[in-house]
């Protein structure tokens, strides 16, 4: 079980350069509220659709957050997002995994989409990532957290046993990221670029 | 009703945690395990015994279940050897030694969430990490502000939009996922819109500024102190004596486990004292409590 403490702890230390770098730079009230209201959205959707399992569109939006606002708001949305949405869901051994993996998209949806973002010319590129977050970030990564809450040995077999079970779970994960991103791409990140452009954000 | 440990500092609640969590992932020795898992269980019992008993055998034991099931179908370790499995690899008794406390682990861990969850309320979580990130807390606080309150406003939406026949009960899914989408439209629009006006109230009211105090609601005592000083005291004495030897336990090759005797008894007994310290707590309180009350 140390591997579970060490990584945990170089998960959350990883975690802290981001924040102490927004806090460095005394953020305007206007970011900050903006991200606030982005959570929010993010875990009212979580909650609306918390019935149909493995069914997430906490993701889609921390995408969509991160193209629409730059790779800072993105980490910050993803990370942010999955720590409250788990004061209404239970915190757990998984909570710093979640927001490791929800921030890590966030993040490399900013840097990789933010800079030259059309809808016409990008609109496959940004699913594509979608599927590409749910599959290889977040379920490599919460499946590498649940072998080693569960078994607290590192054994190669432990991993493949959890990533092929994980599969299904990550495939019904990524279909939803997809269908979300479809949905809302367009309007939203078009709402997200005017309210950076009109406000100065 | 709201017991003492829950209106103890925020500090002391997260040092207890951080003390205890770290210790119980760090070592799986029987005792320390075990007493972990005991604790944890006499806690949540304390603490709200009815969720917690109905969590206990829905949740945490299923999970204790299927980790005690897990490592022997992976490990293959140690020494004697019970049984072979149909593609030739052994069972071996370490193997589920090693699955048996693996698994109270993770139970002691899932039932000292339950406790961590119903003590460490997002107030005190962002009072914590407003000391470390204030910019962050005040993110957090926003956004579970703007939770209850976007909701509400959903369901105004959904009202308004259900009398112009465009609701999101239509029978054909084409319409209700497009009328759902709209609504989700609306939603983002009136979000963004009011955030930017309060943002610049904000700015009005003077946020921003340097020199600006926070309103803390919660009182360090003299009880929070001494608290502390024993946890982390014990604490430590408990981690040295698992990192110098003195506490140790192999599973492979073979199980062996340190000498039962009075310097293992003494590390056994404090750290058992420091995970039922806000047990004492509760129980001392409540006891005070109704022996002081008038008896007329």
């Amino acid at each position: 079980m140390h591997y579970y403490l060490i990584s945990a702890v170089i998960i959350i230390l990883s975690m802290v350069p981001f924040f102490l770098m927004f806090e460095r730079k005394r953020p305007q009230a206007r970011e900050i509220v903006l991200i606030a209201v982005l959570v929010a959205i993010t875990v009212i959707l979580r909650s609306i659709f918390f019935m149909i399992p493995f069914f997430k569109p906490m993701l889609a939006m921390v995408i969509i957050s991160g193209v629409g606002l730059g790779y800072e708001t993105g980490m910050l949305t993803g990370t942010l997002s999955a720590f409250i949405s788990n004061f209404i869901f239970g915190q757990g051994p998984w909570t710093p995994w979640q927001m490791f993996a929800m921030g890590l998209t966030g993040l490399l949806a900013g840097v990789i989409f933010s800079k030259n973002y059309t809808y016409e010319k990008k609109k496959y590129h940004v699913c594509i990532f979608g599927i590409i977050a749910a599959v290889l970030i977040y379920g490599v990564i919460m499946d590498t957290a649940s072998v080693l809450m569960y078994t607290g040995e590192v054994s190669f077999k432990a991993f493949m046993a959890a990533y092929i079970s994980g599969i299904p779970i990550n495939l019904i994960h990524a279909l939803s990221t997809v269908i979300f991103l479809a949905l809302l791409q367009k309007s939203m990140i078009k709402k997200l670029q005017r309210v950076k452009m009109k406000y100065k954000i | 009703m709201r017991n003492q440990f829950e209106n103890r500092h925020p500090l002391t609640q997260f040092v207890y945690f951080m003390m205890v969590f770290g210790i119980s992932v760090f070592v799986m020795h029987p005792v320390i395990t075990g007493t972990a898992f005991v604790s944890a269980v006499i806690l949540g019992v304390v603490i709200d015994r009815k969720r917690f008993l109905k969590m206990l055998f829905c949740l945490y034991i299923p999970a204790v279940i299927i980790g005690i099931m897990i490592n022997p179908l992976f490990s293959h370790e140690g020494i004697t050897i019970l049984w072979y499995f149909p593609d030739g690899n052994p069972l071996t008794l370490e193997s589920i030694i090693y699955g048996i406390m693996s698994g109270i682990m993770i139970g002691s861990i899932f039932a000292l969430f339950f406790s961590f969850n119903k003590i460490m309320t997002s107030d005190r979580i962002m009072y914590l990490t407003g000391c470390v990130f204030p910019h962050i807390s005040l993110i957090i606080a926003m956004a579970l502000r703007f939770i209850p309150e976007f909701k509400h406003h959903l369901s105004e939406v959904l009202n308004a939009q259900k009398c112009i026949g465009k609701g999101v009960n239509e029978k054909n899914v084409f319409n209700k996922v497009k009328n759902a989408c709209a609504i989700a439209q609306i939603m983002a629009t009136w979000a963004f819109e009011s955030s930017v006006e309060r943002s610049d109230a904000m700015r009005a009211r003077g946020y921003g500024l340097r020199r600006r105090s926070r309103y803390v609601p919660f009182q360090m005592t003299k009880w929070d102190i001494i608290l502390m000083i024993f946890m982390l005291i014990t604490g430590s004495i408990v981690i040295y004596s698992l990192i110098s030897g003195g506490v140790y336990v192999w599973y492979y090759p073979y199980f062996k486990i340190n000498e039962a005797g009075g310097y293992a008894y003494i590390v056994y007994f404090l750290y058992a004292a420091m995970c039922m310290l806000p047990v004492f707590d509760i129980l001392l309180e409540e006891a005070v409590w109704k022996s002081l009350r008038s008896k007329i």
